[in-house]
């Protein structure tokens, strides 16, 4: 466990600065985006939602996302390349299981401070613009009351962060996971030379698709059903073969 | 200080998994408890709040993603914000004619048959969780024939007002004019098949039954003599015939199991016939009679907790600044019908949809949304325009009271006030984005209490 807990410690070291600006871009762009959102002609009138889904807001959240995979990415590969500390760790007198949730439980954790982000600039944003709203009205355009806790369930975008059913809670929780894991996965798949790997990666990479769509697009008229129970338990235990299988990678030197 | 620095980020993987969880949690926490900042009050604006005792007052304020739904129990408010599992999409529930008539997963239309104008088919469409699941048909035999030379078939309201439900057992009458001769009458709808209206497939076996016979021999449209059928309505397990005769107004009564009429209700007001609907055009505003007449599009609200059906008539003399209607309650039992009450009323209100009525106590109860006359704004879309909720109790044809029930409705379509070329802005009205008022609910707080725990049990 102590050597868990190292392992932890120093694998978050190693992408602290990278972290700290990735949340830190999550967090602090969206509002000036906002922020220059609210200039243009008649924004006073517009709901929250979408002055922040058209201000570029979610695009940043998902360059972020992306951005963490990469600096994971990076994180494993680093490993092989410069430093061959690959080959140190695995000599190392603990676990393989140690090593290898280690860096999950770092990247994890990079996870939830960017999903932190997320919500505070959602929040921040809110204030900003209910703010410019009194402002360039002169209080003649009240915002619409609640008007931030009406956006988070009327929003795609922040039902996909925010959502208040366990339903959504799981979906959420569960394309994160597959997200993350599955990316270490491929790494490691690649570096043992087992293509086939991408296959399950790719089915991952296909149900968060259909599921965050699928969440996207409600309400519709038309709208095919879907099970997002079934979505999310798939996912899961997607994350549950990627954390095993690469384990035993692990176990076997994940070395060519 | 570095030193201190290092030892803080060697240690710092945990905390910081610990504090984001807590964080996350506590900002989702505070999000959802803001649920219950919905606004919905009740503000007494004049008279007597005390006519609100002994009464529960149900309604509701929704949108595709949540619903806030309210109660007035003796003059107090509760409230309680539900979040739907899954957005889905709606549309508006106050039935129009012409639309689909909604009851509770099935939307239902009337169609003449495919082969013959003088009967009936009743299509039902099916939706769970808003995903169409089926639907069936029910073919309605009838004894009619037509008797006019008229190229088309006529008929005084949109078929769906032939529709009355009692539970899941489902009544039909033809509205038809005096242009029908032969027998009609008021059908119970026993079984429903699948198949497409558009055939000439017989449906294998019976699917309706008659339950009472009305006689329409005696119609002449030259005289204005005879029975014209406005429509069918429920209330309690008692079937009320909304009818012209000799085109007067007048509800029959009937009993719904043994078809048995149990009484009439003569109100010796002229409505309207169907010819002089068609020479104003079916407008309602252009050619005003010089005496008052009803319009056959009625609105009916009852009370079935103690067999109470109310009926409101538009009058023929509204102008755009005074409205001017007629509501009529009926009590139906088995010893008969009774006249209740009959209510001249009339006011400046534009109204949004049909008002539901109940009378109670001595006091007919109306719950109406109107559309705020104070606004000179300029909308894009009608129905965004700024909505009231308003409760009036009338004793008599006087108002005695008079609240309204707040609400944020009117926050979600300020965009629309501002924007006037909505279709160049690409702002459109979708009906989900958009929260609506319910139409409201009345009941007696013993009935009430009742109805409830029977609901309560059918649904766990």
């Amino acid at each position: 466990m102590k050597s868990f807990y190292r392992l932890l410690n120093e694998e978050f070291n190693a992408i602290f600065y990278g972290l700290l600006a990735i949340c830190a871009a999550a967090l602090f762009v969206p509002p000036l985006l906002i922020a220059y959102r609210m200039k243009r002609f008649m924004s006073e009138y517009e709901r929250y939602e979408q002055i922040y889904a058209t201000s570029g807001s979610v695009l940043v959240f998902v360059l972020c996302l992306a951005a963490l995979l990469g600096l994971l990415l990076y994180s494993v590969y680093s490993g092989y390349w410069r430093t061959k500390s690959v080959y140190t760790m695995l000599t190392l007198p603990v676990s393989r299981e140690s090593l290898f949730f280690g860096k999950l439980a770092a990247f994890g954790i990079g996870f939830l401070l960017l999903w932190l982000a997320a919500l505070l600039n959602v929040w921040l944003g809110c204030e900003i613009a209910e703010n410019r709203m009194l402002r360039h009205t002169d209080g003649s355009v009240v915002p619409i009351h609640n008007g931030l806790f009406l956006a988070v369930i009327r929003s795609d975008f922040m039902n996909l962060l925010i959502p208040f059913t366990v339903k959504g809670l799981l979906s959420t929780v569960s394309m994160a996971a597959a997200l993350i894991t599955g990316v270490y996965y491929g790494a490691l798949c690649e570096r043992s030379r087992r293509y086939w790997g991408f296959v399950p990666i790719a089915v991952s990479w296909w149900l968060i698709y259909r599921a965050a769509v699928y969440r996207i697009g409600l309400p519709e008229p038309y709208v095919d059903p879907y099970n997002l129970w079934l979505n999310s338990a798939i996912l899961l235990a997607l994350t549950g073969w990627f954390a095993a299988h690469g384990i035993i990678l692990l176990k076997k030197g994940a070395t060519v | 200080m570095i030193n201190m620095l290092q030892r803080i980020r060697k240690h710092a993987a945990l905390p910081a998994a610990v504090l984001a969880v807590a964080v996350i949690a506590a900002i989702f926490v505070r999000l959802y408890g803001l649920k219950d900042r919905e606004t919905i009050e009740l503000h007494h604006l004049s008279g007597d709040p005390s006519v609100l005792a002994d009464l529960v007052i149900d309604g509701a304020v929704s949108d595709s993603y949540h619903r806030t739904a309210f109660t007035i129990e003796n003059g107090v408010l509760r409230k309680r914000t539900e979040l739907y599992e899954e957005p889905f999409y709606v549309q508006n529930v106050r039935y129009s004619p012409g639309a689909r008539l909604k009851r509770d997963d099935r939307e239902y239309e009337v169609h003449p048959s495919f082969l013959s104008g003088t009967d009936f088919e009743i299509v039902y469409y099916e939706y769970r969780n808003r995903h169409h699941v089926g639907g069936g048909t029910a073919k309605i035999d009838t004894g009619l024939s037509y008797a006019s030379s008229n190229e088309y078939y006529t008929f005084t309201n949109a078929q769906e007002y032939g529709l009355a439900f009692i539970g899941d057992r489902i009544f039909y009458a033809p509205p038809t004019t005096l242009d029908y001769k032969g027998t009609s009458g008021i059908y119970e709808v026993t079984k429903f098949h699948a198949r497409s209206r558009l055939s000439i497939e017989q449906p294998p076996e019976q699917e309706s039954r008659l339950l009472a016979e009305l006689d329409l021999n005696g119609n002449s449209a030259e005289r204005r003599e005879g029975l014209e059928i406005l429509g069918l309505e429920a209330a309690g397990d008692k079937l009320a015939l909304v009818v012209l005769l000799d085109g007067k107004l007048a509800v029959r009564g009937y009993d719904s199991d043994s078809g048995q009429m149990i009484g009439e209700v003569r109100l010796d007001e002229k409505g309207r016939a169907p010819a002089m609907a068609e020479a104003s055009g079916g407008s309602e505003t252009e050619a005003v009679p010089s005496e008052e007449i009803y319009y056959e599009g009625y609105g009916a609200s009852a009370d079935d907790d103690i067999g109470v059906l109310n009926l409101k008539f538009r009058s023929s003399l509204t102008t755009n600044e005074k409205r001017r209607m007629m509501v009529v309650s009926v009590a139906l039992s088995d010893d008969g019908l009774r006249l209740l009450n009959k209510a001249k009323l009339s006011r400046g209100d534009e109204e949004y949809g049909d008002a539901q009525y109940s009378y109670r106590n001595g006091m007919l109860y109306e719950a109406g949304v109107v559309f705020d006359q104070n606004s000179d704004q300029y909308y894009a879309y009608d129905v965004l325009k700024p909505k009231r909720l308003l409760i009036r109790a009338y004793e008599g044809e006087r108002l005695v009271y008079e609240g309204e029930i707040r609400s944020d409705v009117n926050d979600d379509s300020v965009q629309s006030s501002y924007i006037h070329d909505a279709y160049a802005y690409g702002l459109t009205y979708d009906g989900t984005r958009f929260r609506m008022l319910e139409p409201v609910r009345f009941a007696g707080i013993n009935g009430e209490e009742e109805g409830r725990h029977a609901a309560a049990d059918r649904h766990s």
